[in-house]
């Protein structure tokens, strides 16, 4: 049987074969004297290109700034804001108040999504206790969260600068409220490059019903190179889309296959020079390890059964618990940043699945028992230490209720804020049993230790070895950073 | 009448401005006098009368602009004195000189001759001391010296400063406000608010001055942090202008203002001494890195800042050659981290590991590999190994007699290992050991609860028990109820 030719070595066989010397000079008169010129004008492909464009094996070399307190981080999106008078952030003074008009002084100069007119203050629609040996108070909704909360750092004072969805949501992720920045997975990996040759260095999973109102853009590589943007995996079917080989094609095909590919990009890459052509080249690589890596991780069904117990777990579903679970299997394998989204937090108060007293509490039961066996879990693997964990939403919600469209709903809502909201975050290198920064008596502005999201992302930064002011990369003209201009390093988060 | 005020001190602002052009003209004007003594340069000489005449307009701008800022009544009588009228004597000789060289133009005669040329020096003189003192207004008197070579101070005569900020010996002993107030509003308060410059009407170099306060009263209320205006200014967003240190100038740091917070809150004493004021826990770790910078930090912290000897690259890169992943721990430091995977020949990497760098290796991770006792034996060699991962490998109890010399060890995970209660009495020695994970081993709960009551500050995890909560069955009332 004659040996089976790669369609790449096929392709140039025939071109090799329809070329003649005659062809040559007829064709090079023009080429050959550009080419002369090119040399002696000193045209070569600039140095730069190949840096931003390493191959996949370089990355794993790169190394931080000053000893890293955590090595991976775990990002559970809360995608819609939970509400943080319902969940954390305790105020008994707001249930005084409960049903009377909100001041004019909250009103002044203030832009919401949906409040109109004058609202009414609604109180807690929780009960609250205090919980550890740190006595931090969290509400009734999140009892298997409070067995944990001696482990956890809670910040109470986050503000941002944007009070829609979307916007919010890149801020958070991406440093900046429009579209185009590479986000905090992407910085991450491209700085620190991934542990595992076999799998992406950043993973996303989504739950809740929705991809987040920002898109995809909130896991993308901006003007990173591509190789650094987020792969999103699903819990349910093939893990990532086309990873199993279509039917009829055995492994050794689509080997043959791939290396042609890459060895017609190798030569587009060694004519062209752009460095997109080797991110193109190493997913190949990637895509065809992860037909044998991603299956083997991502199906949760060898886990013991106490495990599904503890996270509440359902194989071949689509669930933050699944995801949760495929996160500590991730972070287990070494990929660098594990992004979880999870959709459904918004609770205007206009359905009831949209209310305070009965649909945050049915939405947080499931979330509340899989975050939770999450960090206890990589304790007792002891990745917690070297994995940050962080929890929250892109903002806060009103201590008003909600009154869209000027009447009053039978539900209990609230209206999007940025003033103040919570995000927790364990492991990692941050104190246990530690409330930073304080509300005022409704909740409504931080008073204390305020932390802007640009401050969050620097000390998430900080804590993986990075100095958020010299991590830069050129783009369009300028240095850019994930913390734009500004940006502060929170040290009284450190243990 | 604020008003005007306020105009005023606007012009006056332009002083620091001006006050260069007859330093620059005045200055020209005596460089061009002599040098037009020369031949080559004989030129110069009817050029003269117009810098002088320059130097002089500039001169009485500059000094009328002076006297507006004056007015702001930022700044220390004395200097200020010295630096008033050495101007205007200046501007006086300036025009003073201006028209003699007129006069000798017109008619020479020597004694027109020796007139300009003495007003001439004496207005030189006027210039260098009026530019020294508004110097020292601006940057403070020490300005100019501060950096100094010590040597050339001893030389000099002059007060040596240490570097650095002094430790403190007897911390119970030490009185609050000189030796720990005092030395922060030192370095990072003074330089504007001083015996000769006070902005604001604030000085805050002694004990009278800071009592006094500056223009809006006092600056803070003994017993009341929060109601202090100094801290509240501290507090304020580095952009807003009336935070303090202003913008551009070094910040104090978030232990300086907890310092200075518990001082005032304690009643702003100026002669308690540490061991006399209550300080609660927070306050108390600050005081101790008073007195030794480390004593918040545990010996593995200290061990990892002190850095370690360069490992040789020529190895480093052949480890990478055969991709083996040995790593740098950081940029700044010369520490490795190495991370073994299943496919590696774990025990003899380590052997090698042990022989090339063991020094340098302080993070282990041989996780998932077939990791053996005759590795570990290897490991026992790094000795300043601090976090080492054996998790779900083929070890055993008697491997772990080989890490007992490990002094530095802080974290080991051993889950998922056969090692028993036996293997855990060879860790009894570590003095600085804080993690051991023993989650799915041998260990049993009373040799745990053995081992921490010998005196071991570990905090040891045996895993979780599943416990899950209905949350839903959780009764939820509409207002919050305190429990």
């Amino acid at each position: 049987m004659s040996k089976r030719i790669s369609l790449a070595d096929e392709q140039r066989f025939r071109y090799l074969q329809s070329k003649t010397r005659r062809h040559f000079l007829k064709q090079c008169t023009t080429g050959l004297g550009a080419l002369a010129l090119g040399g002696m004008m000193g045209c070569q492909r600039s140095p730069g290109l190949e840096a931003s464009g390493q191959k996949v094996e370089s990355l794993l070399r790169q190394v931080p700034h000053f000893a890293p307190k955590a090595k991976r981080i775990i990002y559970l999106h809360m995608a819609g804001a939970p509400s943080q008078l319902e969940l954390f952030d305790y105020k008994p003074e707001l249930a005084k108040l409960d049903g009377k008009d909100c001041p004019q002084s909250l009103l002044e100069g203030k832009k919401f999504a949906f409040i109109q007119g004058i609202p009414k203050m609604l109180g807690p629609q929780a009960v609250f206790r205090p919980r550890g040996e740190s006595g931090m108070m969290v509400s009734d909704n999140l009892p298997h969260f409070s067995t944990i909360v001696d482990d956890v750092t809670l910040i109470k004072t986050m503000h941002t600068d944007e009070f829609n969805h979307a916007p919010a949501q890149l801020l958070l992720q991406t440093g900046s409220p429009r579209l185009g920045r590479p986000s905090m997975g992407s910085w991450v990996t491209y700085g620190l490059g991934s542990e595992n040759e076999d799998l992406p260095g950043f993973m996303v999973l989504v739950s809740g019903g929705n991809t987040p109102d920002a898109g995809k853009s909130v896991w993308g590589s901006g003007f990173l190179p591509s190789v650094y943007q987020g792969v999103q995996c699903r819990s349910e079917g093939d893990p990532v889309l086309y990873v199993t080989n279509p039917s009829g094609m055995d492994g050794s095909l689509r080997k043959q296959t791939i290396d042609a590919i890459n060895r017609i990009n190798e030569k587009e890459y060694q004519e062209f020079g752009d460095p997109e052509t080797l991110t193109r080249i190493s997913q190949y690589e990637m895509a065809y390890r992860m037909q044998t890596s991603v299956p083997e991780v991502m199906d949760i069904k060898d886990e013991p059964a106490y495990i599904h117990e503890m996270y509440g777990t359902e194989p071949g579903k689509t669930s933050f618990a699944n995801n949760c679970l495929l996160a500590r299997r991730l972070i287990e394998k070494g990929v660098r940043f594990v992004q979880l989204f999870d959709w459904g937090w918004d609770m205007h108060g206009v359905a009831e699945r949209e209310s305070l007293d009965k649909g945050l509490t049915i939405k947080c039961k499931p979330v509340d028992q899989a975050m939770t066996a999450l960090v206890k879990d990589l304790k007792q693997r002891g990745l917690l230490d070297e994995t940050l964990v962080v929890w929250g939403g892109e903002f806060g919600r009103t201590p008003m209720q909600e009154n869209r469209g000027g009447r009053e709903w039978p539900y209990k809502g609230r209206d999007h804020h940025t003033e103040a909201f919570p995000i927790w975050m364990a492991g990692g290198g941050v104190k246990g049993g530690f409330t930073l920064g304080e509300t005022d008596e409704i909740g409504y502005y931080g008073i204390k230790d305020k932390v802007h999201v640009h401050d969050l992302q620097a000390s998430i930064l900080h804590l993986m070895g990075m100095d958020h002011e010299k991590f830069t990369y050129f783009a369009q003209g300028r240095d850019f950073r994930l913390t734009d201009v500004s940006g502060k390093v929170v040290h009284k988060l450190f243990a | 009448m604020e008003q005007s005020s306020d105009i005023i001190i606007f012009f006056g602002r332009f002083h620091p401005l001006f006050l260069h052009l007859p330093i620059g003209f005045l200055a020209l004007g005596f460089l061009m006098e002599f040098m037009s003594r020369r031949e080559k340069f004989s030129y110069l000489k009817p050029a003269i009368g117009f810098v002088l005449g320059l130097g002089a307009l500039s001169a009485l701008l500059t000094a009328i602009l002076g006297l507006m800022l004056a007015q702001a009544g930022d700044y220390g009588e004395e200097l200020l004195f010295i630096h008033q009228w050495s101007g205007i004597l200046l501007v006086l000789f300036a025009f003073g000189t201006w028209w003699l060289y007129g006069q000798k133009e017109k008619k020479a005669s020597l004694k027109i001759n020796r007139a300009y040329l003495g007003s001439f020096s004496l207005m030189m003189v006027f210039l260098a001391v009026a530019g020294h003192y508004g110097g020292s207004l601006t940057h403070g008197a020490n300005y100019l010296t501060q950096y100094l070579p010590n040597g050339i101070k001893q030389l000099a005569g002059m007060p040596v400063e240490e570097k650095g900020p002094k430790l403190i010996e007897n911390l119970d002993e030490a009185v609050v406000y000189t030796d720990i107030i005092h030395p922060i509003m030192e370095i990072r308060c003074n330089s504007c608010h001083n015996a000769s410059k006070k902005k604001g009407d604030l000085q805050m170099h002694t004990r009278e001055a800071l009592l006094k306060g500056g223009e809006n009263g006092p600056i803070f209320l003994a017993g009341n942090a929060t109601e202090s205006e100094m801290i509240k200014r501290i507090h304020l967003d580095p952009n807003h202008d009336d935070h303090m240190p202003p913008k551009g100038k070094s910040q104090l740091t978030d232990e300086q203002v907890l310092l200075l917070e518990w001082w005032i809150n304690e009643g702003a004493p100026f002669d308690k001494k540490v061991a006399e004021l209550k300080a609660d826990q927070e306050v108390q770790s600050v005081l101790l890195t008073l007195a030794d910078p480390n004593a918040n930090k545990s010996a593995v912290e200290i061990l990892l800042a002190e850095g370690t000897t360069a490992p040789d690259q020529e190895k480093l890169r052949a480890y990478a050659e055969k991709g083996i992943s040995v790593k740098a721990l950081s940029n700044d430091s010369n520490w490795l981290q190495v991370t073994l995977y299943k496919k590696d020949s774990v025990d003899q990497v380590l052997e090698k590991l042990a022989v090339d760098f063991p020094e340098q290796i302080t993070w282990l991770d041989a996780k998932d590999t077939p990791l053996t006792d005759a590795g570990l034996a290897a490991v026992g060699k790094m000795k300043n190994l601090t976090r080492l991962r054996v998790e779900k490998t083929r070890i055993s109890d008697a491997g772990l007699a080989h890490l007992a010399r490990l002094e530095y060890l802080e974290s080991l995970n051993l889950y998922g290992t056969e090692v028993s209660d036996a293997g855990l009495e060879h860790l009894a020695g570590l003095p600085n050991l804080r993690r051991l994970y023993a989650w799915e081993t041998g260990i049993s709960k009373e040799a745990v609860a053995e081992f921490i009551a010998t005196g071991g500050k570990v905090d040891i995890n045996l895993g979780y028990e599943v416990n899950v909560i209905d949350s839903l069955n959780v009764e939820v009332k509409p207002v919050a109820v305190n429990n």
